[in-house]
C-alpha cells in the first residue's frame, strides 16, 4: 500500500484541474448536443477544430492524471514521470534531428544523459546544470576522436547539446524543484513548486491557444511561426499573471504581488520557449511535428514553455528565498 | 516451448516492448487483415522490420504470422536459426534458386492454404537504407497460385535509423507504418508488381531535413 502525502494546498489544486477538465469535457459535450438537438448546424461544428479541440481535452486528461498521480505517489515517482517526458521529448527530436547514418553514437551519447542527470538529482545531487551538457559534450568529442572525423563536429555536437539542454537539462530542473527542502519551498514543500509552475506555464500555453484561435489576427513572428498571434501572447500573459496571483500564495513561498510578478515572468519566457521550438522546426524544414509522424509529436510541442521556464523560477525560489 | 506461453512471450516482445520503444504510429491500421490467409510485404531495412510489422496485430492473431526469411542468412548461426524459426515461426526461404531442388515456395504456398499470414520482404535484403530496391517476383508468384489471397503493402518509415544492417543495439527513435490498401492478383506479374512497388516506397523521417545540411 502506498500511502499518499501530499500537501492539502495540493490537492485542493488537483481538484481544481480536476473540475477545469470535467468542465472542459462537458461544456464541449453539451455544446455538440445542443447543436444536435436545436438543429442549428453551426459552422465551427464541421470544422476542423472540433476534433483538435476534443484530442486536445483528452490529452489533457491523460497528462493531468499522470502527472498527478506521480505528484501524491512521491519525490521518486516524480522524479520518474519527468525522466520519461525528457525521454519522450529527446526522443521526438532525435527522431528528426539530422544525423547523419554513420553519428548514430552521438544519439546513444545523448540518451545517456537521462540517466545520469536524474540520477545524479534522485541521488541527492545538488544544482549543478552544468554538469550533465559538459559530460554529454566530453562523451561526443570522445566519439568524434574515435571516429575520427573532426569535418561536421560543430554540427553534431550542436544537434546533441541542443537535445541535451533542452530536453534534459532544462526540464530536469522541475525534478530539482520537487527536492528543493521544506524551508525553500515553504508551505506546499517542493511539489508545490513543481505544480505551480506547471499549471502556469500550461494554463499560458492554453490560454495563447484559445485567444489565438478566437480573436488572434496580427501575426507575431511569421518568419517563425505563422501560428502566434498577438493577441494569443497577450492572453497568455493575462493567464499567468491571473494564475500565478491565485495560486502563489498557496504553492508557494511567494506573496501575491509577488507571484503576479513572477507569472508575468514565466508568461514571457514561456512564450519565448515556444518560439525557440518554432525555429528548431523551421530550421529542419518541419512545420508541424504532427504531420511528419502522423499520431505522434506533441511531446515537445508540450513542454516548450516550460524550457526557461522551469530553470527560472528554480533559480528564483533558490536564490530569492 | 508450450504454445501458449510462447504467444504471450512473443506478444511481450513485441507489444509492450518494440511498440513501446518505437511508438510506432500507425496509418490505416483497418487496412490489415483481420484473418488469414493474407501476405503482408514491405520495404526492408532493419530486423526491426519484422517485428515492427508482428507489433501491428493483436495478441491473438500473432500464432498465424509467418515471416518469411532468408534460408541462407538465419541459418548461417544457431541462435538465429532459433529465434527466427523457433521464436518467431519463421519459414526460411531460398534466396537462390537451386536446379532441381524443388519448387521453393511450397512451404509458403502451405502456410497461406492453412489459412496463416506471410511476412514478406520482396527486395528480398536490407537494401540501402530509407531507399525501396528492386523487388523479387516471388510475391506474383506466390498470388499468381493462390488469386483469393490479398497482398497488403506496409510503408514502414524511421526503422533503418533503429537498427540498420550491421548495427547490433537497436536506439529508440519514432517509427511510423503506413498501411496501403490490399492488392489482388490481375493477372499479370509484371504489372503486378510494378503496382506493388508504388504502394511499398517508403517514407523518411530524417532524411528531408538531413538534405539541407
Amino acid at each position: 500500500m502506498i500511502r499518499l502525502s501530499l500537501a492539502p494546498n495540493i490537492v485542493f489544486v488537483l481538484a481544481g484541474i480536476l473540475a477545469l477538465l470535467t468542465l472542459a469535457t462537458s461544456a464541449l459535450g453539451a455544446a455538440i448536443a445542443a447543436d444536435r438537438v436545436l438543429g442549428l448546424n453551426a459552422e465551427w461544428m464541421r470544422s476542423p477544430i472540433l476534433p483538435e479541440l476534443r484530442r486536445r481535452i483528452r490529452a489533457w486528461w491523460i497528462m493531468a492524471a499522470a502527472f498527478g498521480a506521480s505528484l501524491a505517489i512521491g519525490r521518486i515517482a516524480s522524479l520518474a514521470f519527468l525522466a520519461l517526458v525528457s525521454f519522450l521529448v529527446l526522443r521526438e527530436y532525435l527522431s528528426v534531428a539530422p544525423f547523419r547514418p554513420e553519428e548514430r553514437n552521438y544519439l546513444f551519447a545523448a540518451y545517456a544523459a537521462i540517466p545520469l542527470q536524474y540520477g545524479w538529482i534522485a541521488a541527492g545531487g545538488s544544482n549543478a546544470a552544468a554538469i550533465v551538457p559538459l559530460v554529454a559534450l566530453a562523451a561526443v568529442s570522445a566519439i568524434a576522436a574515435v571516429r575520427g572525423a573532426a569535418a561536421d563536429f560543430l554540427r553534431s555536437s550542436a544537434l546533441v547539446l541542443w537535445g541535451v539542454v533542452v530536453a534534459i537539462v532544462a526540464l530536469a530542473h522541475l525534478a530539482l524543484l520537487v527536492t528543493l527542502p521544506a524551508s525553500l519551498a515553504n508551505i506546499a514543500g517542493g511539489p508545490g513548486l513543481l505544480l505551480f509552475v506547471v499549471t502556469v506555464c500550461q494554463s499560458g500555453d492554453v490560454a495563447q491557444y484559445l485567444v489565438g484561435k478566437s480573436m488572434g489576427r496580427r501575426r507575431a513572428v511569421p518568419a517563425i511561426s505563422p501560428n502566434k498571434t498577438v493577441a494569443g501572447f497577450a492572453g497568455g500573459l493575462a493567464a499567468t499573471a491571473l494564475v500565478a496571483a491565485g495560486l502563489g500564495p498557496y504553492l508557494t513561498p511567494m506573496g501575491r504581488p509577488e507571484a503576479l510578478a513572477i507569472g508575468l515572468m514565466l508568461g514571457v519566457l514561456g512564450s519565448l520557449g515556444g518560439l525557440m521550438v518554432s525555429a528548431m522546426k523551421r530550421d529542419l524544414g518541419i512545420k508541424d511535428m504532427g504531420r511528419l509522424l502522423p499520431g505522434h509529436g506533441g511531446a515537445l510541442d508540450r513542454v516548450d514553455s516550460l524550457v526557461f521556464a522551469a530553470p527560472f523560477f528554480y533559480y528564483y525560489i533558490f536564490f530569492a528565498h | 516451448m508450450a504454445g501458449r506461453l510462447k504467444q504471450w512471450c512473443r506478444w511481450l516482445v513485441v507489444r509492450p516492448l518494440i511498440r513501446g520503444m518505437l511508438g510506432m504510429a500507425v496509418a490505416h491500421a483497418e487496412r490489415l487483415p483481420s484473418a488469414g490467409p493474407a501476405i503482408l510485404v514491405a520495404n526492408h531495412n532493419s530486423h526491426f522490420d519484422t517485428l515492427a510489422l508482428l507489433a501491428l496485430f493483436p495478441r491473438r492473431m500473432l500464432a498465424a504470422l509467418r515471416p518469411v526469411c532468408a534460408r541462407d542468412y538465419f541459418q548461417a548461426s544457431r541462435p538465429r536459426a532459433w529465434v527466427a524459426r523457433r521464436f518467431f515461426g519463421a519459414i526460411p526461404l531460398d534466396r537462390a534458386c537451386r536446379p532441381g531442388g524443388g519448387d521453393p515456395l511450397a512451404a509458403c504456398s502451405a502456410a497461406l492454404k492453412a489459412g496463416e499470414i506471410l511476412i514478406l520482404f520482396p527486395e528480398g535484403t536490407r537494401g540501402a537504407p530509407g531507399a525501396l530496391g528492386e523487388l523479387k517476383p516471388g510475391v506474383a508468384h506466390l498470388v499468381q497460385r493462390h488469386p483469393e489471397v490479398p497482398v497488403v503493402p506496409v510503408m514502414l518509415g524511421g526503422l533503418e535509423r533503429v537498427l540498420p544492417k550491421r548495427a547490433c543495439v537497436p536506439l529508440p527513435l519514432l517509427c511510423t507504418a503506413e498501411i496501403g490498401m490490399p492488392r489482388r492478383w490481375n493477372g499479370d506479374r509484371r504489372s503486378f508488381m510494378a503496382e506493388l512497388r508504388a504502394a511499398m516506397l517508403p517514407r523518411n523521417l530524417g532524411s528531408a531535413a538531413l538534405a539541407r545540411y
